[in-house]
């Protein structure tokens, strides 16, 4: 199990490897100079090779991609061209605020999908089936954005329910004293009740707008898999025994968990990636604003740390989702417990049971 | 009233823009104490005739018209939630194949204890030890192993007798078994259905077998139900309808078993139709593409399958070589390997 484990990781570890390597490359043949956005269109050549040295941009492309590399095992991203903060510290303060909301926003988009998806596969072709599609159709075909901004127009403009979208702390929020570096855990550590409950308030927006964004496609997921289960022999034997309606169910989800689960891993990274979009309109002082700036002004580290954090954070679901969904299945759960020998994915879990058999 | 009656029953299928009519008012009985079979060609309707007693159709199926009533109760419009009480405690079902019937992922104990725990028997020592007896009657050997294990474990039959035994766990009244042996190997069949037909006959239970293997009528049931296009064209005690079938369809079925004149009793394979059919069968019928017989019949002719003696499925048989008569096998040996798999 260890050795499955291990090789999994050994495995994520080299995807991630090939990412970092990718993605300097590509951030290197970038059009634009970062000298002439930071300067300007008027600098003189001088002032521009200045800049250059200074950054390390006129050393060979060989050299600085192993500076690059030797530095970001050692921890370090290198500093943002613009605002000259380390990419690390920066990371590890906006990371925090982008989970605050993702990750309960994605529990959200569970909840919803799922109580959603199974009514309406229950109910499959009648009123609140054809209801639950129409609605999926309308969410799935909304930008992001567009959601995020009907929500704050409901309930911002018009019912004054929540906040203004000015970030994560309103002005009259004192910050907590940095400990971990992330603001609202500080205010746990600090006690400081109000400035968590401030915000938590300033959360809610962009999480109902995760939430019902990503309810949509994992609610038409839910619901396609479960009409399939539905009618499958298996979930006809059980209904033939007498199954009460909830072991039904049960023995239905037991057969597209995995599923569910890879879904909501790929989701998960989604919505990393397009955070920017939620963080714009909220002016949240998460991940997805900052990399999106850094993006726009060529600002090459913090593009590099971005991609960096969200490789690695995707590897990291993918490797616990493919030993979880391994564990959960009895098949795959043996020959994986009692493996002998070393195999990186290349002879699938069945193909070891036939040989073994 | 005792056993199973069934009447007028119409179950459809209701697409967007028509209606498939699959049952036209179909009408039989099963009494105690009785096996009968249902035959037909595939798309008749068999199977859905047991789905539509048992109320096991998933929309767009839906039975519209009939009454089924079983031991005085009246079905037809009994609530769901009454229903699956009676599914599994009064009458039992036989999937077809065991290893998309058993769940993948539940130990074997589990699936019996949440079969009795549905309803609302205590699930302890003694229950457990029920299922163990008839783990046993059913012919699984080691099935203290078997319970603790998971379905991916077993073999076809054994599988397949993991399924009868939760079938029969709550001793049901009344055993529905869709065609139990198509899902496996030739040898394996015979086994499972003696074990079946003896659990049947020797607790008085009555059955319900569907079927397209006409050999397993033959043997194993006291009457035969034939369908044809949603329609029971015939029904009656075996010997009868297989010795005098009156509905053209019943004589064109029964002639697609090719059964050569010396059919050698040292092959062992025996589940061909019994020598009361055979006698009766008319010499003209048989293979021969030229029998008229053949030729008026407006019937589709299932494809006749014979296996020769060194063991090869041909659709003629061998010149001068005594060849054995098989119905046509409905599983294809790599399904079985598929199914497990998956």
């Amino acid at each position: 199990m260890i050795r499955y484990i291990i090789s999994r990781i050994a495995i994520a570890a080299l995807l991630l490897f090939g990412l970092v390597t990718l993605s300097f490359g590509l951030v290197s043949l970038l059009p634009g100079d970062p000298a002439v956005a930071l300067l300007g269109e008027y600098a003189t050549p001088a002032d521009i090779a200045r800049i250059n040295s200074q950054l390390g941009l006129d050393k060979p492309f060989w050299e600085r991609y192993f500076d690059y590399i030797g530095n970001t095992v050692s921890g370090d991203l290198g500093k943002s061209f613009f605002t000259g903060s380390p990419v690390s510290s920066e990371i590890l303060t906006r990371l925090p605020n982008t989970l605050i909301y993702l990750v309960p926003g994605l529990l959200l988009a569970l909840l919803i999908g799922m109580g959603m998806g199974t009514w309406a596969a229950y109910r499959y072709g009648r009123a609140a089936d054809k209801t639950f599609t129409a609605g999926v159709s309308v969410l799935m075909a909304m930008p992001e954005f567009v959601l995020a901004l009907l929500l704050l127009f409901i309930f911002y403009q018009q019912l004054h329910i929540a906040p203004a979208p000015l970030g994560m702390l309103s002005s009259v929020d004192i910050p907590p004293p940095r400990v971990t570096g992330s603001v609202a855990l500080d205010a746990v550590i600090a006690g400081k009740w109000t400035t968590v409950s401030s915000i938590l308030s300033r959360a809610a927006l962009p999480i109902v707008t995760i939430g019902l964004f990503f309810a949509a496609p994992f609610g038409k997921t839910v619901r396609t898999g479960l009409l399939q289960v539905l009618n499958s022999p298996q979930i006809e034997f059980a209904r033939a025994c007498g199954l009460r309606p909830m072991q039904v169910f049960r023995y239905a989800l037991s057969d597209v968990r995995g599923a569910l689960m890879t879904y909501m891993v790929l989701l998960f990274a989604a919505a990393l990636s397009g955070a920017a979009i939620v963080e714009s309109v909220f002016a949240w002082p998460g991940v997805g604003g900052w990399s999106l700036d850094g993006v726009l002004k060529g600002d090459v580290p913090v593009i590099q740390g971005f991609v960096l954090i969200m490789g690695a954070t995707s590897l990291i679901g993918y490797v616990l989702l493919d030993t979880l969904i391994t564990l959960l299945d009895p098949r795959t759960r043996n020959t994986v417990l009692h493996a002998k020998k070393w195999h990186f994915g290349l002879r699938s879990p069945r193909q070891a049971a036939t040989t073994r058999a | 009233m005792t056993g199973l009656h069934v009447k007028d029953l119409v179950t459809e299928f209701h697409s967007r823009d028509k209606v498939t009519r699959a049952l036209h008012g179909i009408s039989f009985e099963v009494g105690s104490n009785e096996i009968v079979g249902i035959v037909g060609e595939s798309g008749s309707g068999k199977s859905t005739v047991v789905r539509s007693v048992i109320k096991l159709l998933m929309p767009p199926g839906k039975v519209t018209d009939g009454t089924v009533t079983f031991h005085g109760t009246e079905l037809s419009n009994m609530p769901d939630r009454k229903i699956r009480q009676l599914r599994g405690k009064d009458i039992g079902f036989v999937a077809q194949n065991p290893f998309s019937a058993l769940n993948p992922v539940v130990r074997i104990e589990k699936q019996f204890a949440n079969i009795a725990k549905a309803h609302g028997l205590k699930v302890d020592s003694e229950s457990r030890s029920r299922a163990l007896e008839l783990l046993t009657s059913t012919g699984v050997n080691d099935p203290e192993r078997v319970m603790r294990g998971y379905a991916h474990e077993l073999s076809g039959g054994m599988a397949q007798r993991v399924v009868i035994a939760m079938a029969l766990y709550l001793n049901p009244k009344l055993v529905i078994a869709d065609e139990p042996t198509t899902a496996l190997d030739l040898t394996v069949q015979r086994q499972v259905l003696d074990t079946l037909t003896r659990l049947t006959r020797d607790s008085g239970r009555s059955m319900l077998v569907v079927t397209h293997d006409l050999g397993v009528v033959a043997n194993y049931c006291d009457r035969v139900l034939v369908m044809y296009k949603g329609n029971i064209v015939e029904q009656g005690p075996v010997s009868e309808v297989f010795v005098h079938p009156q509905d053209p369809y019943t004589v064109s079925l029964l002639n697609s078993v090719v059964r050569p004149e010396a059919a050698p009793a040292e092959a062992g394979l025996e589940a061909g139709p019994p020598e009361a059919a055979l006698d009766a069968r008319p010499p003209e019928a048989g293979l021969e593409a030229g029998s008229p017989e053949v030729e008026s019949n407006p019937l589709a002719q299932p494809p006749a399958v014979v296996l020769n003696r060194r063991g090869q499925r041909t659709a003629t048989p061998d010149a001068g070589e005594p060849a054995l008569a098989v119905p046509a096998p409905s599983v294809h040996p790599t399904e079985l390997s598929e199914s497990r798999s998956t």
